[in-house]
């Protein structure tokens, strides 16, 4: 997924909470009842109703079914989607690996020792019981802000910053030639 | 009955198993080259084709009950 330079250890490995995707897959789950509740209501419908129904009821079905698979698809892209962003805090550079769409794959990084400042914002009383939320890291390069969102343990990832930033003040720059990166790999 | 053609079905569920097969395979590509853990990858793998055969023999039934 990345390729790590010479003396570079990956310090963390964050994906994506859990918890947004899971609600994004339940609305996808809401859409697939629906049809059905509506299917089976027509069956308290009086005799005659249901017997001109009863004509279109296999298309009914037919179209249900292809709905189905259309929901089941699309589930399966906002999975995908939300279990290949990930954040990687190694000892020389914060990497964020971002599945856009089908079709669409945003890498960005920032050197370590350009962090000015990580801000953690976790919003809100779902956020705060599962312990997840965003975080704007401030950099001194040309990337001036740099946004992760919905990741868990934001303090945490906050915290490993701080300290690969702190470890890479105390060693002396080895690493000029690494790049300062913004990627879009289509 | 007769309003709806006897073939809209048939290329309706054409055009959805390539539709399907299309996004699928993209997702797997992205799943074997981009996915960390490759235990995630093989219960993704079980799980999308075994809901999508129960759901397509569904469609297959449901396809000869409207032809």
């Amino acid at each position: 997924m990345i390729t790590l330079h010479a003396g570079e250890e990956v310090l963390l490995t964050r994906r994506r909470h859990w918890l947004p995707v899971a609600l994004e897959l339940a609305s996808f789950a809401v859409l697939a009842i629906l049809p059905a509740i509506f299917l089976s209501g027509s069956l308290s419908l009086r005799y005659s109703e249901r017997l001109i129904l009863a004509e279109y009821l296999p298309f009914a079905f037919f179209g249900y079914a292809v709905w189905l698979v259309l929901l089941w698809t699309g589930a399966a892209i906002a999975w995908t989607n939300h279990h290949l962003d990930v954040l990687f805090v190694t000892n020389k550079r914060i990497i964020d690996v971002e599945q856009i769409g089908l079709f669409s794959r945003d890498l960005a990084e920032i050197r370590i020792e350009n962090v000015q400042d990580v801000h953690v914002e976790i919003k809100g009383f779902v956020p705060s019981m599962f312990n997840y939320g965003n975080l704007a890291i401030q950099s001194a390069g040309e990337q001036n802000e740099f946004k992760v969102i919905n990741f868990h343990d934001p303090h945490g990832i906050r915290e490993a910053i701080a300290k690969a930033h702190e470890a890479s003040l105390r060693t002396p720059a080895t690493n000029e030639a690494l790049p300062n990166i913004s990627s879009v790999v289509k | 009955m007769t309003s709806v053609p006897s073939s809209l079905p048939l290329l309706v569920s054409a055009a959805l198993f390539a539709g399907w097969l299309t996004v699928t395979l993209v997702l797997k590509h992205h799943w074997d080259r981009y996915e960390l853990n490759k235990d995630d990858v093989r219960r993704a793998k079980v799980i999308h084709f075994s809901v999508s055969l129960v759901l397509f023999i569904f469609l297959g039934v449901a396809l000869i009950k409207a032809l």
